[in-house]
């Protein structure tokens, strides 16, 4: 009989400092939160053009395009489900073939409305007809591309698909928030990641390495923060 | 109505300020200001220039790496452990007990690697590291302290289980294959201590003592299967060819009692400093007995050069911080029983006083006589001479110390409690026993042979009608697990309080069921008196240079210009000491 696949879980959370700028951290752990793999960003700072021109949109471009997406197309290791603690990261379910999932308690305070609720299929065609602000004042290639599988998002099977955009479970105890639509794959990961010793906690060391990394870099003179030309 | 012309100016004034707005924009007339139409206005066509505005994109750069599969190892389960399938809740406000890199770790993927470890208490708590004990959260962070580290110190107050923290550590970087050959040095009593630990805390790692003639001692060294040694300080001096020059290497070497290697200039220091290994730690719950220079002896086999001997305390506390945990049990033990301490100070019995009055006059006079040639040997041995009268009267064998101690086990032996008794002279011990006798007395001391020393400490657990053990600080002092008695004498005292501190914990550790009673004896106006008050004030010197702890003070020992002073004599040197 053949071995069930291992799970993993990445963990995805963006650190923004008013001195140092936006720098990102994607933690991959197997399923006993065991570190497999990690990436994290130099800090990005947008300039003062970017910030007006982008206006309230730039939030989440920098999240996702710039940062969330880059990361994940750097992991070398097969990602079962990703688990953000930001709103806006729930957007990378796009461009990503493994489940988005949201954690509804972690530290980062979120607004009380479902982040996946834009994400819904009406929500998906709206922003497809009337176009997306963020990305399309500035069109760029999906560095994801590649990892799209045809198919994939499957946007809504009727006959399952039930009315919420999302619905919660318990990981490991922390409650996670993912669209509807990704329910049974959601479980199956989940499933295979019962030895995962918290759902919360890997943010924590996300962010304790992203200060390590500033503080060696606030250290070094010669390493300024990549700042976009 | 609107007649203007070609063009239509107006002038505001306000604020002193002149407003010329002119419009090209094509109207079909204008007013003047009065309103009326002047002329015919001719408009012209609206045209707009482009200013292009080049957008950079936003780019990251990243850096990640990889986690060497090899190290994601775990212990398997220790047999009969507690249950631990069940998950605790997660608490939101838990402290993590996080492998922190030490800051000579400085590469970025090194520091991250141990950052983005588990937290130690997640990993016990779901189950995926087994303890046969629920380890306290301070024991975690006393492995979370070793385990990244490849110099450090142990200096926990006896008791806090250094030893447990030590077998772990050294249980998950076996594991995890960061280390794959193991020495541990420890004082000689303590081996089978040791082995008997690791046999609880991790059972599934081979270990061996070192041991046998040395043919057999020689085979084990070599040998590659058992990957943790135990060998006692004084055997390392036998074998020290076959450790030093036979291309053996061990990539830990762990030093239980480190204070055996302050003396930097010992033989037995310098075998160790000369052991080929990649780690070195030393366990010692006393880093410094006498002056600061004997921590400068334990970094000279951690680190050589990183502590100079005559360095100020305060740099040297400094520069040793990153170095060493040391917790003790009022910082840690918050539910820990109190030590309560009971200071017997007795009046010699009238034969006690006389001999000793006669004892110290001519031993002084005779000290003084000696002028030039005072060795502190001299001064050493009358020292001795008068703590011996203050034990036993060497003629008529009159104690009040021991009327004492008789009156107190009455009441110890009568609540069903046991007590241990320390001296430093076993001679003492023997003329204590007799007197003891209805209290079931054991010995405890050098004189008692190795192989019998288990089962006596296993008779005094055990056996009911065993109220007491008489014990010598030299042998009983360290390495024993007696938290199931609640007295403590100390008949005479030892020359530093750090040492009967080791010896009162052997009694006052983890698992002691209630307050452990100590009672110090002390022969007023006599030479015990005045070693009791030197001893005080070199607890101060042990707060100065671990200033950030607050636990109980344990100081050194006498300095040789002390010892004179005890009776104000003056040094060969010519300097009067105080």
């Amino acid at each position: 009989m053949a071995k069930a696949a291992a799970a993993t879980i990445g963990y995805f959370t963006v650190v923004e400092d008013d001195n140092t700028g936006w720098t990102g951290g994607l933690l991959l752990l197997n399923q006993a939160g065991r570190p497999l793999e990690f990436q994290c960003t130099l800090p990005v700072r947008p300039t003062r053009a970017h910030e007006i021109l982008f206006g309230v949109t730039l939030r989440e471009h920098l999240i996702n395009q710039v940062i969330g997406e880059l990361l994940l197309s750097k992991c070398r290791n097969d990602i079962s489900m990703l688990c953000c603690d930001l709103p806006e990261s729930v957007a990378l379910g796009r461009v990503c073939k493994f489940p988005v999932v949201f954690l509804e308690d972690g530290e980062t305070k979120t607004k009380q409305t479902d982040p996946f609720a834009e994400l819904s299929d009406d929500g998906l065609e709206e922003r497809t007809s009337h176009g997306r602000s963020a990305t399309h004042a500035q069109p760029q290639q999906n560095p994801l591309s590649k990892i799209n599988t045809p198919g994939i998002p499957q946007r809504r099977d009727p006959a399952t698909a039930p009315h919420t955009p999302s619905q919660t479970m318990e990981l490991s105890g922390a409650k996670i928030r993912f669209a509807s639509r990704d329910l049974t794959r959601v479980q199956e990961v989940a499933s295979k990641l019962s030895d995962l010793p918290d759902g919360a906690e890997p943010f924590e060391r996300i962010r304790e390495a992203i200060k390590e990394a500033q503080s060696q870099i606030a250290r070094a003179p010669a390493n300024r923060p990549a700042s976009a030309a | 109505m609107f007649n203007a012309n070609s063009g239509w100016n107006r002038q505001q004034r306000g604020n002193g300020s002149t407003l010329k707005a002119e419009m090209n924009q094509e109207i079909s007339g204008a007013l003047d200001l009065r309103g009326e139409i002047t002329e015919p206005v001719k408009i012209e066509t609206l045209q707009a220039k482009s200013l292009p505005i080049r957008l950079s994109v936003i780019k990251a750069s990243t850096s990640g790496f990889l986690f060497p599969e090899s190290k994601q190892t775990l212990p398997p389960k220790v047999p009969n452990t507690r249950d631990t399938s069940e998950k605790k809740p997660r608490p939101k406000t838990a402290k993590r007990h996080r492998i922190h890199p030490p800051k000579d770790v400085v590469k970025l993927q090194d520091r991250l690697y141990y950052l983005l470890q588990p937290p130690l208490d997640l990993l016990v708590g779901s189950g995926q590291l087994n303890f046969p004990f629920e380890p306290f959260p301070y024991q975690l962070d006393g492995i979370a302290f070793l385990f990244p580290r490849y110099a450090a110190v142990l200096a926990d107050e006896m008791g806090l289980g250094k030893t447990m923290q030590a077998i772990s550590t050294i249980r998950l970087l076996l594991c995890s294959g960061e280390v794959r050959s193991v020495l541990l040095v420890c004082p000689k009593p303590l081996v089978t201590n040791w082995l008997r630990e690791f046999s609880v805390w991790a059972p599934e790692i081979p270990i061996t003592a070192i041991e046998g003639n040395a043919a057999k001692r020689e085979f084990q060294w070599r040998s590659t299967e058992i990957p943790v040694k135990v060998a006692n300080y004084e055997l390392l001096m036998r074998d020290k060819e076959t450790v030093l020059d036979s291309g053996l290497h061990f990539d830990l070497v762990t030093l239980d009692e480190a204070q055996r290697i302050k003396n930097r200039n010992s033989t037995t220091s310098e075998i160790i400093r000369a052991i080929p290994r990649t780690r070195s730690w030393a366990l010692t719950g006393t880093p410094v007995e006498n002056s600061p220079d004997d921590l400068v002896g334990i970094f000279d086999y951690l680190s050589p050069g990183y502590l100079k001997i005559g360095m100020p305390m305060a740099e040297m506390a400094n520069a040793s911080k990153d170095y060493i945990i040391r917790r003790t049990k009022d910082m840690v033990m918050n539910d820990m029983p109190p030590k309560l301490y009971r200071d017997a100070e007795l009046d010699l019995t009238a034969e006690q006083w006389a001999t000793y009055q006669s004892a110290e006059s001519e031993g002084v006079i005779q000290l003084e006589e000696l002028d030039q040639e005072l060795t502190i040997q001299h001064v050493f041995e009358l020292v001795l001479r008068l703590k011996q009268i203050c034990n036993f009267d060497p003629v008529t064998g009159s104690s009040v110390k021991l009327e004492r101690l008789v009156a107190d086990m009455e009441e110890v032996a009568a609540s069903g409690k046991k007590a241990i008794v320390f001296s430093q002279w076993v001679h003492s011990i023997s003329k204590m026993k007799p007197a003891l006798e209805r209290f079931g007395p054991l010995e405890y001391h050098g004189k008692i042979p190795h192989k019998k020393r288990d089962s006596v400490i296993d008779r005094f657990k055990n056996d009911p009608d065993c109220s007491v053990i008489l014990m010598s600080y030299g042998a009983g002092s360290v390495g024993l697990n007696l938290q199931f008695c609640e007295y403590v004498f100390l008949f005479d005292r030892w020359w530093n309080p750090a040492i009967e501190d080791q010896a009162i914990n052997r009694a006052h550790r983890i698992g002691a069921k209630g307050a452990v009673t100590v009672t110090r004896m002390l022969a007023m106006n006599t030479i015990e008196q005045r070693i009791a008050t030197v001893l005080d004030q070199k607890r101060e010197m042990f707060d100065m240079l671990f200033s950030d702890q607050d636990g109980p003070a344990s100081g050194g020992g006498l300095t040789r210009d002390e010892i004179f002073g005890l009776f104000d004599l003056r040094a060969p040197c010519g300097k009067k000491v105080a």
